[in-house]
């Protein structure tokens, strides 16, 4: 009961879908509930985001609850929560309106973008210690990496015309062999995947006997 | 203060906490870095719910569609997941989304591997010797990469170069990913200091 | 040596100081280097002037707010370029992020005069990624039963005959990562063989070419801001993109810069060890 159906389940729903694929409307009955199935994927799927967030209230609460020294910033955390959560159903120009897009677009949208922003200066104190040729595997690397660099930046064919010809080269040549190679590799590896899973040989979706 | 005008200035700020953190770990970055977070779970948390009322509630009340309280009800079977005695009703809906997203991918096979296998069947005979040297690293380079990928045969002098040689392609993919990463990082940066030049000191129009 | 050794031994911070002043500088004081159009933007623009006044084309939001400002202005200068040619715009997100560029993008357009419904119409978010993907593309309706703004889609000129993804002339895709162009070929191309354009962060590119090379794309703007730079050159719809290629060369040289002073160094360094080693030996 508490394996079998599940599998069951799983195996069922996958050749529903498979069906649906490969016959597409022979059966008009199976297409209608295939492509209803999709749609209730989605819809579960949105459940799902309050798992989430369920999870990381809990981790939180967690936390002040062990008297944690920095356990107040779990309440900045639920602060975040609350705020979007009491002003993100608010009907469009109105004052709850204004309070939710001085939230989002004054605070989230500038915090997400300068924390992902932060990331080059690291790039740039790597590319003094770490990035270095110390072998022809990582020469094979790195040449690529600064003739890709300087030829898609304009300046580069300030410098040399052959700049933006290297980069245009490796781009369109070198980099379609390599992730080709990868992209196969990886197709083969996502069906196989996808058949253990079906199968019901892979149950690590179960979360622990 | 106008609405713009705290947004802007609560961005800059944002802007500030975030790159205190590059002379040092400070907790003015991490109480903004624990808001974000907060805001986030938040957004995500209004953003579903209006997707559930939407696409299940609305259909239910308004067109009398039953089945979509299937869905709704597996979504919160999902819920069981926090206690540890119940945790194995979690496995009903989660085995329907595995299924459906196990049947999904299985068209891998054809965007990514009967269309990527066709395109690297090209001539090797192109327009004059680059064009011939650029059309043999398509398809010799992808099968010495792929090449490079087989453990299952035992090692020989013949596989074993291929293997090398494959090996070398792919760093010099690497390669190119590795300028474009560096690209991409420093677009970040730039569009910040757009903003703050921009909109928070006017200094460009 | 002693320079090299010192640039070694310098504080990171004073390198973090130099990349910003390096991407400041330009932004105050304009360069004007020249911008090249690539062949990879051209066929993306290509794509666009095939559509008719009238026709239809999805954009989809897929950018996260991490990645937003390297592919929001690909996204802006596409649309533009579509609207000024009479083409009507359906917007969907699958990522939650892109539902607010999205709605900002409707209500930004409206107040040039296009009118919501007939020539713009934004859905709304789905989650669900390649599953929310794959039912859209099936049924439009069923996922989006209503618009952002509540009304039944199907009450809107725009949405008329409009019922699965092979309805649309174009589908651009806009992406920071999952979903992305893959999943759009996956479960829209194969199956529907809609003609799909994405542009996507710098960091993607390279592992999109293959799908452009192989036709399963019509149009890739891999470069991050720089296509979008290409773009706003060529259709004459110059903008920020355009105005920060001048910070991005430089920042550019300066990163290459110090790769090339950290590997002279990494070469003396190696022979100020070998020497020793040999000095050792012989003492």
């Amino acid at each position: 009961m508490k394996k079998e159906v599940p599998i069951a389940i799983g195996f069922l729903t996958a050749v529903l879908i498979l069906f649906e694929y490969f016959f597409k409307t022979a059966v008009p009955a199976v297409s209608k509930i295939a492509t209803d199935a999709t749609n209730w994927g989605s819809i579960v799927s949105a459940i799902a985001m309050g798992l989430a967030a369920a999870n990381l209230i809990i981790i939180h609460a967690r936390r002040i609850r062990q008297r944690h020294p920095d356990a107040w910033m779990s309440w900045v955390l639920y602060a975040g929560i609350l705020v979007m959560l009491l002003t993100g159903f608010a009907k469009p120009k109105t004052a709850t309106a204004n309070i939710y897009s001085f939230f989002f677009d004054g605070l989230y949208l500038p915090l997400g973008t300068a924390m992902f922003s932060i990331m080059v200066f690291f790039i740039a104190s790597a590319a003094r210690r770490a990035f270095r040729a110390r072998n022809l595997d990582a020469a094979f690397l790195l040449v690529p990496g600064l003739l890709v660099m300087l030829g898609n930046a304009p300046i580069g064919r300030l410098i040399s015309p052959w700049f933006p010809k290297a980069s245009s080269w490796f781009m369109n040549y070198a980099n379609v062999a390599g992730n080709r190679a990868i992209m196969i590799g990886a197709a083969l590896g996502m069906v196989l995947t996808g058949f253990r899973v079906i199968l019901g040989i892979d149950r690590s979706y179960f979360g622990g006997e | 203060m106008n609405l713009a005008t705290a947004k802007v200035w609560a961005g800059a700020l944002c802007v500030f906490a975030c790159y205190s953190f590059l002379w040092k770990e400070n907790r003015f970055f991490r109480v903004f870095q624990n808001l974000y977070v907060g805001l986030a779970a938040g957004y995500s948390l209004v953003v579903n719910f209006n997707n559930v009322r939407r696409q299940a509630w609305g259909p239910l009340t308004t067109k009398g569609d039953i089945w979509v309280i299937i869905p709704m009800i597996f979504g919160i079977m999902l819920f069981a997941r926090l206690f540890r005695k119940y945790a194995w009703i979690a496995r009903y809906p989660m085995a329907f989304l595995m299924g459906l997203g196990s049947a999904l991918s299985m068209k891998a096979i054809e965007s990514d591997f009967v269309r990527q296998i066709q395109a690297s069947l090209i001539s090797w005979k192109g327009v004059g010797l680059g064009g011939t040297l650029n059309n043999l690293m398509l398809s010799l380079g992808t099968a010495l990469a792929l090449v490079y990928f087989f453990f299952t045969f035992k090692p020989n002098v013949v596989s074993n170069a291929a293997g090398r040689v494959g090996r070398w392609v792919l760093m010099l993919c690497f390669g190119a990913a590795f300028g474009s990463a560096v690209q991409g990082r420093l677009s970040l940066l730039i569009s910040q200091m757009q903003f703050m030049l921009k909109d928070w000191l006017h200094l460009i129009s | 040596m002693n320079a090299l050794k010192w640039f070694g031994d310098l504080d990171k911070r004073w390198l973090y100081l130099l990349l910003l002043l390096v991407v400041v500088f330009p932004l105050l004081r304009p360069l004007g280097i020249p911008i090249d159009v690539t062949a990879s933007t051209s066929q993306f623009i290509a794509a666009v002037d095939k559509l008719a006044p009238g026709d239809r084309m999805l954009l989809v939001f897929d950018y996260s707010i991490g990645g937003g400002p390297d592919v929001d202005p690909q996204a802006q200068v596409v649309l533009a370029h579509a609207l000024s040619r009479g083409v009507r715009v359906v917007e969907v997100a699958f990522v939650d992020t892109g539902l607010n560029y999205a709605v900002k993008t409707v209500e930004l357009w409206e107040s040039k005069g296009k009118v919501y419904g007939t020539d713009i119409i934004c859905l709304g978010y789905a989650t669900g990624v390649e599953t929310a993907i794959s039912a859209f593309a099936q049924n439009i309706s069923a996922v989006f039963p209503t618009d952002v703004r509540g009304k039944p889609i199907g009450s809107y000129p725009i949405m008329q005959g409009l019922k699965t993804a092979a309805d649309f002339k174009l589908i651009t895709e806009f992406a920071t990562g999952i979903p992305g162009p893959a999943e759009w070929i996956r479960q829209v191309v194969t199956r529907f063989k809609v003609p799909l354009g994405c542009g996507v962060v710098a960091v993607m590119g390279p592992q999109n070419v293959p799908y452009l090379q192989s036709g399963q794309l019509v149009g890739l703007l891999g470069g991050g801001l720089k296509s979008a730079a290409e773009y706003e050159i060529a259709v004459k719809m110059p903008g920020a993109a355009t105005a920060a290629m001048d910070a991005q060369s430089l920042g550019h040289l300066m990163i290459v810069l110090f790769v090339i002073l950290g590997n002279l160094l990494f070469l003396v360094e190696r022979q100020e060890r070998r020497a020793a080693k040999v000095g050792g030996v012989r003492a």
